[in-house]
């Protein structure tokens, strides 16, 4: 293609871009289309792609497409395996996409749609995808070494034992979450219980004839699991129909958190081949075909935004968490834009994949991209609600009262009307007794993509089998991570225990194996516990926390990125990395600071503990709870400021040449795909 | 490479996916063709060309499920071995790669 023209096609994306993105920023009362976001993010990405993702592969990491992989010089055929660039990308786009980009951006559109849109896609294009790009590439040129590792190598013996203590706090505090997430969305829904409690039999099912009748056939069971989870969500609907089968399967929030932790432990000691396993390829086979119908139910029913574009909760008072518009806001969504958690999966399998350095830009950039696009469309799928709607949703009954017309009356007083008859008519029309005080996100986003669903596709008859459908699809998601979450929480602590007494290391050893999953069960139990029994819906608590985790992270994997671009000698470009990195250090600095000391009760901890204190009906655990609450963001928050000094130190030795600039990266060999192309 | 390859009266056509490497088959002959038959050619040229991306992104994206569903793997285990599929070949599989997928985390 001529170069006058790719510039003139370049430059027309630019000013479609800019003109999106203007509409989206600058339209005030009056509604726009969602086509205006989608066509935003794109053109976003696409720029970003084409110019800074290119831009950090020549300059700063000098990509090498002469230079040998992992992939190639240890190929094993088991982990390290010469891949095809776009079988990788599909790999890598499937483990990091998770519940988080869906939920994430259902709960911060409170502020409005443009706040997290604008994270969202800023947040992507230079913090997140930056992020997993070079940490992709660094594991790649350390012969695929974990982000622990890299840390204690490159950033000292301090920076390795951070890394692993945020890795198991984050696990612990986002399994508490996504637990509270199901929880919130199956509370008093037979039909969503059903449906979630039959995927159960369904993965054994699909874990024995995986297993004994069809060998390795893998998609055909998983499709085959898929057509059975259909049947349960059609199942579902005569469950709920039917009062005595009914009342088996209703059940509230505190005995349905006690069914979730019995199933995590149960999942944690299982043989892998018969639960773990199948759940994992069953979810991914609904999450695969579920966003990609998201994608076309957007593009063919191009919804109205309901949602305006900023609305009065960006001042702390929102009632789905409070808390201003900066820096929570940018401790919510995580995953759509920079999520530390993507970090492990960089620096995890795709490097044993990856078959040629110059291909790390497309998976590590490229599929961090898809995975804001998702956030995008969750970010949709709640702005095409009425705001009433979304609000008596997601707020709790502490804000908004137990009844009705109370709730309703609070809504309305806040300028998103809505009546207690549109609910009662709105939930009918989905099969639930009820809507309200659904917090969590989850129900929001099911609503929402019913929404788009049934108006592309069955009309509003499908109303209620799509939105239990959407139900299921994000349960079924997040029971996966919460399986696999506990089992790698699991194998951490027999690692650290280990070192103390042998046998408990050994993971084959059943006393440990019980041992180490009731451990690491019971540390994320008593967090779910706590937020099913929070009068304010739990997620006000834990979500900052489980978002100054994940930051946490993701400020471990910049840090390490910024120490080796130093030490290759390109302090010129560290900007790259220090400038996602300076932005997260102040958000979770921020965040941190109101969530234990403001003086807000909705807000800080501290100053809820002492509201509770001086109350007439002093409640201990609740009290006992802020405090612990308290105590963890600050133990997050000073590791941050640790891992920080720490780094800090070692690029100034670098810099005033005090230690030799020397990065810890495998012998160049060349690649004997140097004459592909690509 | 790609020079030593082309035979005068011929051209390269990008066929294969995107970073894949060109097969010998994607060369078409242009020469010595009358204006009729140019155009004859460049119809089915076109065609073909279209038929083959088709059938590269499908087994791309058919590659790609494998992957992710682990078939790949699981062919891989069974090449390796010289073996073929069988509920002990599989159950040896699942030993192997359990380990490996029961440490991996899986993302928010």
């Amino acid at each position: 293609m001529p170069k006058t023209l790719r510039i003139l096609i370049w430059l027309a994306v630019a000013l479609l871009g800019a003109l999106a993105l203007a509409t989206v920023a600058l339209h005030r009362g009056e509604q726009i289309n969602a086509m205006w976001l989608v066509v935003a993010a794109i053109c976003t990405y696409a720029l970003g792609y084409r110019f800074y993702s290119k831009f950090i592969a020549a300059k700063v990491l000098t990509l090498d497409a002469l230079r040998a992989t992992p992939a190639e010089r240890l190929e094993n055929g088991r982990d390290f395996v010469p891949t095809n660039k776009w079988v990788v990308f599909g790999h890598h786009f499937a483990a990091i996409a998770g519940p988080g980009p869906l939920v994430g951006p259902v709960l911060a559109a409170q502020f409005g749609y443009l706040p997290g849109t604008l994270w969202i896609l800023a947040g992507a294009v230079f913090g997140g995808c930056v992020q997993d790009f070079v940490i992709l590439l660094f594991s790649v040129r350390r012969d695929g070494k974990s982000l622990t590792e890299m840390a204690r190598e490159e950033i000292g013996r301090l920076g390795g034992l951070i890394a692993y203590v945020a890795v198991i706090s984050i696990i612990v505090i986002l399994l508490a979450v996504c637990a509270l997430v199901v929880v919130n969305a199956l509370k008093a829904s037979p039909w969503g219980t059903f449906t979630i409690a039959m995927t159960i039999p369904i993965a054994l099912l699909m874990g024995v004839y995986l297993r004994t009748l069809r060998p390795g056939k893998v998609l055909e069971t998983s499709a085959l699991g898929f057509m059975l989870v259909m049947l349960a969500i059609w199942g579902g609907q005569w469950v709920s129909q039917t009062a005595s089968v009914a009342r088996w399967f209703t059940f509230s929030g505190p005995a349905l958190a006690i069914l979730i932790i019995a199933y995590g432990f149960a999942a944690s000691a299982l043989p892998v081949w018969l639960l773990l396993a199948p759940r994992d390829y069953l979810s991914t086979f609904v999450k695969l075909g579920t966003i990609s119908l998201l994608a076309l139910g957007i593009v063919a029913l191009r919804p109205t935004l309901h949602m305006p574009a900023l609305t009065r909760f960006i001042d702390g008072s929102g009632p789905v968490f409070a808390g201003n518009v900066f820096p929570f806001a940018f401790i919510t969504i995580a995953c759509g834009a920079i999520s530390g958690f993507h970090s492990l999966i960089s620096s995890g399998t795709t490097p044993k994949l990856i078959r040629r350095e110059t291909e790390a830009r497309m998976v590590g950039y490229g599929a961090m991209l898809a995975e804001s696009m998702v956030a995008i469309m969750a970010m949709i799928a709640a702005c095409v609600l009425q705001p009433g709607i979304y609000f008596a949703i997601n707020s709790p009954a502490g804000i908004v009262g137990q009844a009705p017309e109370a709730a309703a009356a609070t809504i309305s007083n806040w300028g998103f009307p809505i009546t207690a008859a549109e609910m009662h008519s709105l939930a009918q029309s989905v099969g639930e007794q009820t809507l309200y005080n659904r917090t969590g996100g989850a129900p929001a986003f099911a609503v929402g993509m019913a929404h788009i669903f049934s108006n592309s596709l069955g009309g509003q008859a499908l109303m209620a089998i799509w939105y239990h459908f959407a139900i299921m699809f994000e349960a079924l998601f997040i029971l996966t991570v919460l399986d696999a979450g506990t089992r790698v929480g699991r194998f951490m602590v027999q690692d650290a225990l280990g070192h103390i007494w042998k046998p408990l290391g050994r993971t084959s050893w059943y006393p440990s194996i019980l041992a180490t999953s009731a451990l690491i069960v019971a540390a994320w139990g008593y967090f779910l516990w706590q937020g099913v029994k929070d009068p304010l819906g739990g997620i006000n608590s834990l979500w900052p926390l489980f978002g100054i985790a994940n930051q946490l992270l993701a400020t471990v994997a910049l840090c390490v990125a910024t120490t080796i671009v130093i030490k290759m000698g390109k302090a010129h470009y560290a900007a790259v990395t220090m400038g996602p990195l300076v932005w997260l250090v102040a958000v979770t600095f921020t965040a941190s600071w109101h969530k234990i000391f403001d003086p807000n009760p909705r807000i800080g901890f501290l100053s809820h503990a002492a509201q509770l204190a001086f109350g007439a009906s002093a409640n201990a655990r609740l009290i006992f709870n802020d405090r612990l609450d308290a105590v963890v963001t600050g133990a997050l928050i000073v590791m941050v400021g640790l891992i920080l000094i720490e780094s800090a130190v070692e690029w100034l030795r670098v810099l005033s040449g005090r230690k030799q600039a020397r990065v810890k990266e495998s012998p160049f060999v060349a690649t004997r795909f140097a004459e592909e192309q690509g | 490479m790609k020079d030593r390859l082309i035979e005068p009266g011929t051209s390269y056509v990008e066929t294969a996916a995107l970073g894949c490497p060109v097969e010998q088959s994607s060369i078409v002959f242009s020469a010595g063709t009358t204006a009729g038959a140019n155009s004859r050619a460049k119809a089915l040229k076109s065609t073909r060309q279209l038929a083959e991306q088709l059938t590269s992104c499908t087994q791309i994206f058919l590659a790609v499920l494998r992957e992710i569903f682990d078939e790949s793997a699981y062919a891989r285990f069974l090449n390796q071995r010289q073996w073929v599929s069988s509920r002990a070949a599989y159950a040896a599989f699942r030993q192997e790669c359990d380990a490996a997928k029961a440490r991996r985390p899986r993302c928010c």
